[in-house]
């Protein structure tokens, strides 16, 4: 492998890191890539960029993050924390993925076909990968890790049903009984890593453990503490995806220039950020936003907002009570002033947080204000009164679940309470800790509004299980079309007709409200101003950073 | 003495075993169910499966008893939401929380036991009435608004020691001083009042019997009385008491790490209650009140060995 | 001048000095708290952003929370509800520990199981099984309450049994036995008053071992949940502002300090002048 390598990096992501050390500038946000929504539209486009490259050579370095915690698996199969995957994503790869738009992207595939009924699909692998333990990727082991992933993830529903057969020894055929997004199933939420077929057949049913976890990334596993550290150390023989001209998401030409990536469980923030001033850290996860100012006025480290972020939103009970009237829940979100909400959940800081009524972020391809308008950031406590009336609703006690276990919960609360309770609405607050939240409102009794957050969603696929008839996420919604809408984007087509049904179904949720979200809050993380390439994420990638 | 203490160790067994199985029901009667939060509110991933994997799946009975044989085995189970046996979790955090309750313990007994002594030489003095003031107090104040009170003068105000944290002491002892010793005096404050109480009227007590008064009127010094005879006796209890004071302090150290995050058993509980990891719960509960069990045997046999007048198998 | 009677309950009360401070202590926080409405014009609940993390002034005697709340108000207020958990953890204790040592005591066959239940429970660490205890009722007031009544009812049993086990043995008991008195009524009328104040001067100590507890187990989180406030929900929301605005801190842990020594030293009083023989430290627990 060529110690020299002429690499081309996207800099509309990463922009805002290199200028992130305040240069006098009193608003220090400005410097961040924020709201870019429409920039990012224009290169959402898989692997394209039209923005200047950096040129990055190897390093024997080794970059130093300060993590919160350490993951607790590191297959797939068995979690779906961000940790998890994050650290996976250094060594797995999968046949698709996601670009940093969200939109699906081959991998190890490299080409695929599907015919005219969407039934079959035909792809093929890329020739010369070699795993970490330098046996060879082929169709074999594709199909063993397929298979193992059918039996083990707690995801694989959608993939049951579906037959894969080698056709040649870098060509595999999927057999489906009806459409399905099959590329997207694979990519995510559960990623389908591929591993060694003797890994994958020997691993039926049983957690991969540290020696097994092979795979065909740019970053092999060094060393496992759990709740110490974690240590990735560049594997020599990654063949780099040259179809891309630098690291997007989770693909692309994924460039390892550190030789080794520590990450340490630090759960203090304090000794985070002062590890990071110190330059003991490359890198800190997870900064209070109290520490903000601090961070920002200091010259050595780069601030970065992550966005996408969390969407702040409620669900209601479509099982019982005022909740499964439509007019009811329309009143509830008139009643409310988003802008309030989540200056609660922020402390009043604005740079932490975004209206936003997509479901999707700007950031993500699947982006869209569609039915928005009159109902999200539209309070009018005349038309709520209107609403309520028609609900005939007269000052019944309306149960409100929330937490204290997420701030961000327990700050949107105070704030609803009182925005609801001004608009004629007698919410009664019940507190709870977070898994006995979850139970009662599974529960679908002696509730109405349940407060929640959701992490950044990859693909509309994901949404599925949040608001299908009879899911567990929908809490007894039912919408002909929203199940009609999710089925199309189930079935799979292309990125652009996948994104028009979903402005449909984000359309009629904003019609039938089976949750309502109130805007984004965004995390942050720190790094040294002198790391470059890095694109804040909630699942980090170290991939692409580089000195 | 041998037959005493099989028969003592043999009714450990059956004690243990029902203390066992009460901590199993107690704890996975708690509302909440653990699938919900590993598949959280993105609902990710299939509910009946993750319940399966959890081991969820069957009657409260059933479980009991796969867990059960499992303990016999010696196997606690795993943690649902750690990636690790739950005897693996706490093996990696014990050693924090034996650090801090060991340590705490020792400041306990070195600034306890001398106040007791000092206050107890000239009873109902100014000095004794402060002594018993400040320990009267000590025992009153609980030990999160004490460390709260350090906290904010030795880590905020003037920045001697870190607020919170845990450096093992494989990184060096003074990095391990460094974080062990605001938790540990917080901790050993309140137990060192305790001491000094139970010291001060052990004295007191001891100074009274005849023997003591004897031996002042055969004309010894008085200092030389307290070391030589009140000491010794007064300290018999002392000696019991450490025992007790330590199983106390294993099991309530959780406040303490909760306060100073300290990564210890006791803060693996709390956040463990938080996510319903009923494994966790259970074999830190368990190991706990072995822990209780055991010491109280060896603080009965060791007391037995100390004092003569106590008959075994007698009340 | 009227003659001083040395031995008139009255007399000893007053030269009790523990007793009397802890008394007028323990009496100046239970009518502070009775007070509340009429000292303090806040809601303890209402947040007010506009009054956020205020140092103590005028208006506000102890300052202000990170939600604008008046502290002095939720210290009153969290104070009703740890006194409260307190007094009905004493109630409860009594009640119950005083039925099963009653019962232990009447059926000798009983005794032998009771013991060996209560023995079963002291194994488990008190405050880990109270915090895991009032996870399993709830996280509620009620939760609390029922938590510290398990926990800590086979103390008040043990220290009961023993007592009652001695006064089975006095002469006026035997003799009560012989003349064919019905042991219930033995127990009831002769036993029982024997042990009151035994069972006086530990109830008193388990009310601040019960308030130090409830603290505790709501200041990592598991007790007492907000709105509601309690003194250990409060000093835990005032470890996230202890840079900040640490006059939150003072007001609750004060609090705490001075109700427990109050009750401690009530308790020392009472010991002194209900059984002068014993005057032993305590173990806290």
């Amino acid at each position: 492998m060529k110690k020299l390598l002429v690499v081309f990096i996207v800099v509309a992501m990463l922009l805002g890191m290199v200028a992130c050390q305040p240069s006098g500038g009193t608003d220090p946000v400005t410097t961040q890539p924020a709201d870019t929504a429409e920039g990012t539209k224009a290169t959402a486009e898989p692997g394209t960029t039209e923005e200047p490259d950096i040129n990055v050579e190897f390093s024997d370095k080794t970059f130093h993050a300060a993590m919160t915690a350490t993951p607790t698996a590191l297959d797939e199969g068995y979690s779906t924390n961000a940790y998890c995957r994050q650290t996976s994503a250094h060594m797995f790869e999968t046949l698709f993925t996601f670009d940093e738009a969200s939109a699906v992207i081959p991998q190890l595939a490299d080409s695929f076909t599907v015919s005219d009924d969407g039934l079959v699909y035909n792809v093929t692998l890329r020739q010369g990968i070699t795993f970490h333990d330098g046996s060879a990727f082929d169709a074999d082991d594709a199909i063993a890790s397929i298979e193992r992933y059918k039996t083990n993830s707690t995801y694989s529903g959608a993939l049951d049903t579906v037959i894969v057969e080698k056709v040649g020894d870098y060509e595999i055929k999927f057999t489906l009984e009806e459409p399905l997004a099959l590329t997207s199933l694979l990519a995510f939420p559960q990623r389908v890593i591929m591993i060694p077929k003797e890994i994958a057949e020997s691993h039926m049913g049983v957690e991969l453990d540290e020696k097994a976890l092979i795979g065909t990334g740019p970053y092999m596993l060094k060393e496992w503490t759990r709740d110490v550290r974690i240590i990735l150390e560049r594997f020599d023989d990654y063949v780099l995806d040259e179809r891309y001209e630098g690291p997007t998401g989770f693909g692309g030409k994924r460039i390892a220039y550190y030789k080794t990536i520590q990450m340490d469980s630090v759960t203090e923030a304090e000794a985070r950020i002062a590890g990071l001033e110190t330059g003991e850290f490359d890198f800190a996860d997870a900064i209070p936003t109290t520490a903000y100012d601090r961070i920002v006025a200091n010259a050595d480290l780069a601030l970065n907002v992550i966005k996408p972020g969390k969407s702040i939103v409620v669900e209601f009970n479509h099982a019982e009570g005022f909740t499964m009237d439509i007019n009811f829940r329309k009143a509830l979100a008139l009643a409310i002033d988003p802008t309030e909400v989540m200056l609660a959940v922020t402390s009043g800081r604005s740079e932490f947080y975004r209206l936003d009524p997509s479901l999707y972020q700007p950031e993500q391809y699947f982006f869209t204000e569609a039915g928005s308008e009159g109902i999200y950031n539209a309070k009018d406590l005349d038309k709520v009164k209107e609403l309520l009336a028609a609900a005939n609703y007269n000052g019944e006690e309306i149960v409100y679940l929330y937490n204290k276990d997420y701030a961000s919960h327990y700050a949107a609360g105070v704030s609803l309470i009182q925005q609801w309770q001004e608009a004629g609405i007698n919410i009664v607050p019940k507190l709870n800790d977070w898994t006995t939240q979850l139970s009662i409102a599974q529960s679908l009794t002696g509730w109405a509004i349940n407060q929640s957050s959701y992490s950044a969603r990859f693909d509309p696929n994901q949404v599925r299980n949040m608001i299908r008839s009879g899911t567990l996420g929908a809490y007894g919604f039912a919408d002909d079309k929203v199940d009609q809408y999710l089925d199309e984007i189930g079935r799979g087509g292309t990125n652009e007709e996948r994104l028009a049904v979903w402005e449909k179904l984000q359309e009629r949720i904003w019609e039938t409200l089976p949750f309502l979200k109130f805007g984004d809050e965004f995390s942050l993380n720190a790094m040294r101003a002198d790391v470059k390439g890095y694109v804040p994420s909630y699942i980090d990638r170290f991939w692409m950073v580089h000195e | 003495m041998t037959r005493y203490i099989i028969k003592r160790l043999l009714i450990m067994i059956p004690t243990l075993l029902i203390v066992a199985c009460v901590i199993f029901l107690v704890v996975n009667s708690m509302p909440g169910d653990p699938a919900l939060t590993v598949i959280g509110p993105e609902f990710e991933g299939d509910y009946e499966m993750v319940r399966e994997r959890m081991g969820l799946n069957g009657t409260i009975w059933e479980r009991l008893w796969k867990w059960l044989s499992g303990v016999l085995r010696g196997d606690l189970g795993n943690s649902y939401f750690l990636g690790d046996t739950v005897w693996g979790a706490i093996k990696q955090r014990l050693p924090v929380t034996l650090s801090l309750a060991t340590t705490a313990l020792i400041f306990a007994v070195t600034i306890g036991v001398p106040l007791g002594i000092i206050a107890s030489l000239k009873p109902n003095s100014a000095l004794d009435t402060t002594i018993s003031g400040v320990s009267l107090l000590g025992m009153c104040t609980p030990e999160f608004f004490g460390g709260l009170i350090f906290m904010l003068l030795l880590s905020i105000k003037w920045k001697v020691f870190p607020s919170g944290g845990y450096r093992p002491i494989s990184e060096g002892f003074g990095e391990w001083a460094k974080y062990i010793i605001l938790p540990a005096f917080t901790y050993g404050m309140s137990q060192a009042a305790y001491f000094a109480r139970l010291i001060r009227s052990n004295m007191l007590e001891v100074m009274n019997q005849d023997f003591i008064t004897t031996a002042v009127a055969k004309g010894q010094r008085s200092f030389v009385v307290v070391m030589k005879h009140a000491l010794r006796n007064a300290l018999l209890p002392v000696v019991t008491g450490i025992g007790m004071v330590y199983t106390i302090m294993l099991g309530g150290a959780f406040i303490t790490e909760s306060l100073f995050r300290l990564p210890g058993t006791g803060l693996l509980i709390i956040n463990s209650i938080a996510k319903r990891d009923f494994p966790v719960v259970c074999g830190i509960l368990l190991l706990i009140s072995a822990a209780i069990l055991i010491i109280n045997l060896a603080v009965d046999i060791l007391y037995a060995f100390i004092d003569p007048r106590v008959r075994f198998g007698k009340k | 001048m009227k003659q001083v009677n040395e031995n008139s309950i009255w007399f000893r009360i007053f030269h009790t000095p523990s007793l009397v401070v802890g008394s007028i202590l323990l009496i100046i926080i239970v009518s502070a708290l009775m007070l509340q409405p009429v000292l303090t014009q806040y809601d303890a609940n209402r947040n007010d952003f506009a009054a956020v993390l205020q140092p103590p002034s005028k208006e506000h005697w102890f300052g202000t929370d990170s939600f604008g709340r008046d502290l002095f108000t939720r210290v009153l207020e969290g104070g009703k509800v740890s006194l409260r958990i307190g007094a009905e953890v004493v109630v409860y204790t009594t009640i119950i520990g005083t039925l099963i040592a009653l019962l232990g005591g009447y059926y000798e066959k009983l005794d032998v199981i009771i013991m060996r239940v209560m023995d079963v429970m002291m194994a488990f660490p008190t405050l880990l099984i109270a915090m895991v205890l009032a996870a399993v009722f709830g996280n509620s007031i009620s939760g609390v309450v029922m938590a510290l009544t398990i926990v800590y009812v086979p103390r008040t049993v043990r220290i009961l049994r023993s007592a009652i086990l001695t006064i089975r043995e006095e002469v006026y008991v035997e003799a009560a036995h012989a003349i064919g008195v019905r042991p219930w009524k033995i127990m009831s009328l002769h036993i029982l008053p024997g042990a009151m104040p035994v069972l006086i001067v530990q109830e008193t100590f388990l009310f601040a071992y019960a308030i130090l507890a409830e603290a505790g187990i709501s200041f990592v989180g598991v007790g007492v949940q907000p709105p509601f406030a309690s003194w250990g929900n409060i000093l835990s929301d005032a470890t996230t502002l202890m840079s900040v605005a640490p006059w939150n801190v003072f007001a609750p842990g004060l609090a705490i300090v001075i109700t427990v020594l109050a009750l401690n030293l009530i308790g020392d009083g009472l010991r002194e002048l209900l059984d002068p023989k014993r005057q032993k430290g305590k173990a806290r627990s």
